[in-house]
């Protein structure tokens, strides 16, 4: 796939690059949170949502292709992705979806959709136009520039071939699998995530795997007379899969040379960030009732295996869990990317803090953060700053695999509200009935993205729920007068990869400084969260933003406003040497 | 912080109850399986019957400490067993038995609080949670303060995610009675659970013994400990554990996550390496064991078994030794080497004058003198 430029509506957002340098500015970072602000907070909710799904027009319905036989890849379709597919300025949605299954009579022939998102909360379907109506068995997916010409490409993964589809520009795609090399098979796929693994600009394709499930000779396991799944120790796992992206439009699988086949489990949801500070990125893979992957990048693309070494192969006790969704965000504002991480039922969800790059802690109850889902199946997650306070919220989207677990078990449910963990410095509070969460129908959701979706300032959920429509929340922050200021920031990278995935990105306000980094794979087998969201808490404004490049330098940008989407391109900072040489800092990056 | 018990709750649920025998059959010796907690569906924490005194002869057997005299002189009369029904073929009417044998006990004895744990017991494994709530909050509405309510209630509220509600329960309980079997580590570790480390540490070290102890108390000891950031005295916990259960997984790997913090490096890379290397032998015996999750029946054939030698230690305690026999039979029926029952038949059939039968029991479910150590087992 030659590289193409860019011919994006973002131009008329002005990356506001190579301004002066605002001097040495006073800060203090302290790792502590901003003070809550004074607010209404004992009146009214900080945090509410509105189910908008009926409104948006979009008819999606999620089919798991099941028979009664309950097979394996039943449980665990689909994620969901939000990207901004045509570049309009607007967040679209694509639903993976199931296909029929042996011995599904009559055919239903489910199919994926790409929603158009037109604004105003109104979607349309244009799966057909864009050339994604296939009927491939779809379980995860995820975003990213592959040839670097502006346009988001798409993986998906699936119970058969992955797809790699190329976005052509004019809205539609093209499946370029064949070329690629990257269908791996005839695999139970999971999680996919991009990263320029070997820093050489381009972005390259992890794929987790799951199990080695075939239908034939197939037996429902029975529990009190009730049918059920299979569960992943029933089955033996699928190595994951690494394609190193050659640049042009070919993909080498380097799953051996990489190390990342040196150890096998089944795999789920993936995350990619730099776990350690030292420039490149790492990879974080969930596996479904066994120890989770850690694999540390050399900044070659060779990688070792440290999850255990790291403190994320279990949780707090060394126990496995039925580990689902992963996110990463900066939740105790100390500058380090921490993890969320779903789990099944009678788990906890295990929050992990960074200590520092020094590794990593379960801190789960000691922050509150395992309140309120312990009974239900846990998988989309997201670490999200939902009132735009300066501290990430939690969420979590809930839904048993079983349909039929009422029958054997009155403490969980096939259908489950959501769960909302609001960041309250320190702390969690649950309060998903008050953020209006269970005035949702209840559903048995699979994947979760988080995106503003309709480009106010905050963000907007979306869950893709197993047999039934999806669920759109509307985050009515702004709506009620949200207090709170708020940036977005778009990269553009040019000497690295298109979209700056993998990139660390700091914003400095007079009272704190923010930190991310650009994602390509997240939350439950999906993708979100291209534009980096940042609340402002009660800042006024930023004072600079500073972006490290994955394979490049870090630069510091001035922001003239807030409040916006400001775009950001590679070269056009002030090069800096070190991070925020006038705070106080005591990480090693 | 988590337990066997929350181990076997998953399983009991998972996929095919995929866990159930995960748990029980594989997870659980390498959980916190002394924590006080059962199995679901397994005997509870309730403290073991009252029953006579028994003499320091009868001390000598683990089943005579249970068991009235038999009369001192004379053959005892026999006693009129009259024909068992066949075993329950479908889970529907294995249920209804189980739940009518519940219902007799607290016919029986509706003053004592076992037959309302075995009842509990029997609707939390059939997955029927509320009403084994119900059942005890009866109980603590007709005795209130009642610790065993209190404890059985904080048991359930964390099965159903209510922490803070178990929380509640769990001091109530361990407040009434400390020495409740199970009280203080459930407390403990429910304590840890909701982020009040502090408070766990000073439950789960109240007491506690210069030397030995119990090996899960300290495991959860050490990850309280951890929490509150004591990485040294985790790590002597951990060392504490491990001396008294060198198998405990949950030890090792708090301990190498406790030298890692004091920066013992070697010692933590150690740790873990043995710490691997159990779990990989564990989840291959999950691996192998794949066909025996297909139907979760067999287990409850085991696990009626055991509610009946439970049921048979009841009668025995208020002195109706014709209905615990009545009752071990038939825990021999579902399971012919549910060890309890066997034993308690054969000494009660000593004590009776009526070894033959005894030993014909013996013969029947496949031993001669002593019961296979490994059969049975549930």
């Amino acid at each position: 796939m030659p590289r193409r430029l860019a011919r994006s509506p973002l131009a008329r957002f002005i990356a506001l690059a190579g301004l002066t340098w605002p001097g040495i500015v006073a800060v203090v970072v302290n790792g502590e949170p901003p003070p809550a602000p004074p607010t209404d907070a004992a009146k009214r909710p900080p945090i509410v949502f509105e189910d908008v799904t009926a409104a948006t027009g979009i008819g999606f319905v999620h089919d798991d292709g099941g028979s009664g036989r309950r097979f394996i890849p039943e449980t665990v379709t689909a994620g969901v992705a939000t990207f901004d597919h045509d570049l309009d300025g607007r967040i679209d949605i694509y639903f993976p979806n199931g296909a029929d299954l042996p011995g599904t009579e009559p055919p239903r022939r489910p199919r994926a959709m790409l929603a158009r998102n037109r604004g105003g909360w109104r979607f349309d379907d244009v799966t057909a136009a864009a050339g994604l109506d296939h009927e491939a068995y779809g379980v995860g997916v995820t975003v990213g520039d592959l040839d670097n010409d502006g346009f988001p490409d798409l993986c998906t993964s699936n119970d058969g071939p992955k797809r790699m589809w190329q976005n052509m520009g004019d809205g539609t795609f093209l499946d370029v699998t064949a070329a690629a090399g990257t269908a791996d098979g005839d695999k139970l796929g999971a999680g996919l995530a991009l990263l320029d693994a070997d820093g050489d600009g381009d972005l390259d394709l992890y794929a987790a795997n799951y199990v080695r499930f075939s239908p034939e000779g197939h037996v429902s396991p029975r529990i009190r007379g009730v049918p059920l799944y299979h569960g992943p120790r029933d089955y033996e796992a699928w190595p994951d899969s690494f394609f190193r992206n050659d640049g042009d439009g070919r993909f080498s699988d380097e799953s051996v040379a990489s190390g990342i086949a040196a150890v096998v489990g089944p795999g789920m949801g993936v995350v990619c960030f730099d776990e350690e500070g030292d420039g490149d990125t790492d990879i974080f893979v969930l596996n479904d009732v066994a120890a989770n992957f850690l694999f540390r990048n050399d900044g070659t693309g060779r990688f070792a295996e440290v999850g255990l070494e790291a403190g994320l192969a279990y949780d707090m006790i060394g126990q496995p869990n039925g580990s689902m969704g992963v996110d990463c965000g900066d939740v105790d504002s100390d500058g380090w990317l921490d993890l969320w991480m779903t789990s099944y039922q009678g788990e906890r969800p295990v929050l992990y803090h960074n200590l520092a790059g020094q590794g990593f802690e379960d801190v789960s109850s000691r922050t509150g953060a395992a309140a309120g889902s312990l009974p239900w199946v846990k998988w989309g997650c997201g670490i999200v700053d939902f009132d735009n306070d300066g501290r990430r919220d939690l969420f979590i989207a809930c839904g048993h695999i079983n349909d039929l677990v009422e029958q054997f078990d009155d403490t969980t449910a096939y259908r489950n509200h959501n769960v909302l963990l609001r960041n309250v410095g320190g702390r969690f509070v649950e309060m998903s009935a008050a953020a209006g969460l269970h005035a949702v129908p209840r559903h048995s959701a699979r994947g979760a993205a988080f995106d503003d979706l309709d480009n106010d300032g905050d963000l907007d959920g979306v869950i893709l729920n197993a047999r039934e429509a999806p669920t759109l929340l509307r985050n009515l922050d702004r709506e009620r007068g949200g207090e709170h200021h708020w940036l977005q920031v778009r990269l553009v990278g040019r000497d690295s990869n298109r979209d700056g995935v993998g990139a660390n990105v700091r914003v400095v306000t007079p009272g704190a400084v923010l930190v991310d980094e650009v994602h390509a794979g997240r939350g439950y087998q999906g993708h979100f969260g291209s534009r980096l969201h940042f609340g402002l808490g009660p800042a006024a404004a930023v004072e600079r933003v500073e972006v490290r490049w994955i394979g490049g330098g870090r630069e510091a940008f001035d922001v003239a406003g807030i409040d916006r989407l400001v775009v950001l391109t590679e070269g056009a900072g002030r090069r800096v040497d070190r991070p925020g040489e006038v705070e106080t800092e005591p990480d090693r990056r | 912080m988590r337990s066997a018990a929350r181990e076997a709750r998953v399983g009991a649920r998972r996929r095919l109850d995929v866990r159930l025998w995960i748990v029980v059959v594989m997870i659980a010796p390498l959980t916190f399986s002394g924590c006080g907690e059962a199995p679901r569906g397994a005997p509870g924490p309730l403290p073991p019957v009252a029953a006579p005194r028994a003499t320091a002869s009868e001390r000598s057997s683990p089943s005579a400490a249970a068991a009235p005299r038999a009369p001192a002189t004379g053959r005892a009369k026999r006693s009129a067993t009259p024909p068992r029904p066949p075993l329950p073929e479908s889970f529907e009417a294995l249920r209804e038995e189980a739940l009518a044998l519940a219902a007799a006990l607290r016919q029986r004895y509706p003053d004592a609080p076992e037959p309302i744990d075995l009842a509990g017991t029997m609707h939390d494994r059939f997955g029927n949670l509320t009403a084994a709530t119900s059942l005890w909050e009866a109980w603590l509405a007709d005795h209130p303060g009642s610790a065993e309510a209190h404890l059985r209630l904080g048991k359930y509220a964390r099965e159903k995610g209510e922490e803070t509600r178990a929380v509640e329960h769990l001091e109530q309980a361990f407040g009434a009675r400390p020495d409740l079997p199970g009280a203080q580590i459930l407390l403990g570790e429910s304590l840890a659970n909701v982020g009040r480390a502090d408070d766990a540490i000073a439950v789960l070290a109240r007491d506690l013994p210069a030397t030995a102890g119990n090996p899960n108390r300290l495991t959860l000891l050490g990850h309280a400990r951890l929490q509150q950031g004591e990485f040294a005295g985790a790590k002597a916990d951990f060392e504490r554990a491990l001396a008294i259960d060198p198998a405990s997984p949950h030890a090792l790997y708090g301990l190498s996550i406790a030298c890692g913090r004091l920066g013992e490096t070697e010692a933590a890379q150690r740790h873990r390496a043995d710490f691997a290397t159990r779990k990989a032998h564990s989840l291959a015996r999950d691996r192998a064991n794949a066909p025996a999750r297909l139907d979760d029946m067999p287990a409850l054939l085991q696990a009626m078994a055991g509610w009946y030698a439970t049921a048979g230690r009841i009668d025995l305690a208020r002195g109706d030794t014709a209905a615990a026999e009545r009752d071990w039979l038939r825990a021999v029926d579902f399971a012919p080497g549910q060890r309890e029952a066997r034993a308690a038949l054969v000494d009660l059939y000593r004590r009776q004058g009526r070894d033959g039968e005894g030993r014909g029991l013996l013969e029947r479910s496949g031993a001669t003198t002593q019961p296979p150590a490994a059969a049975g087992r549930n």
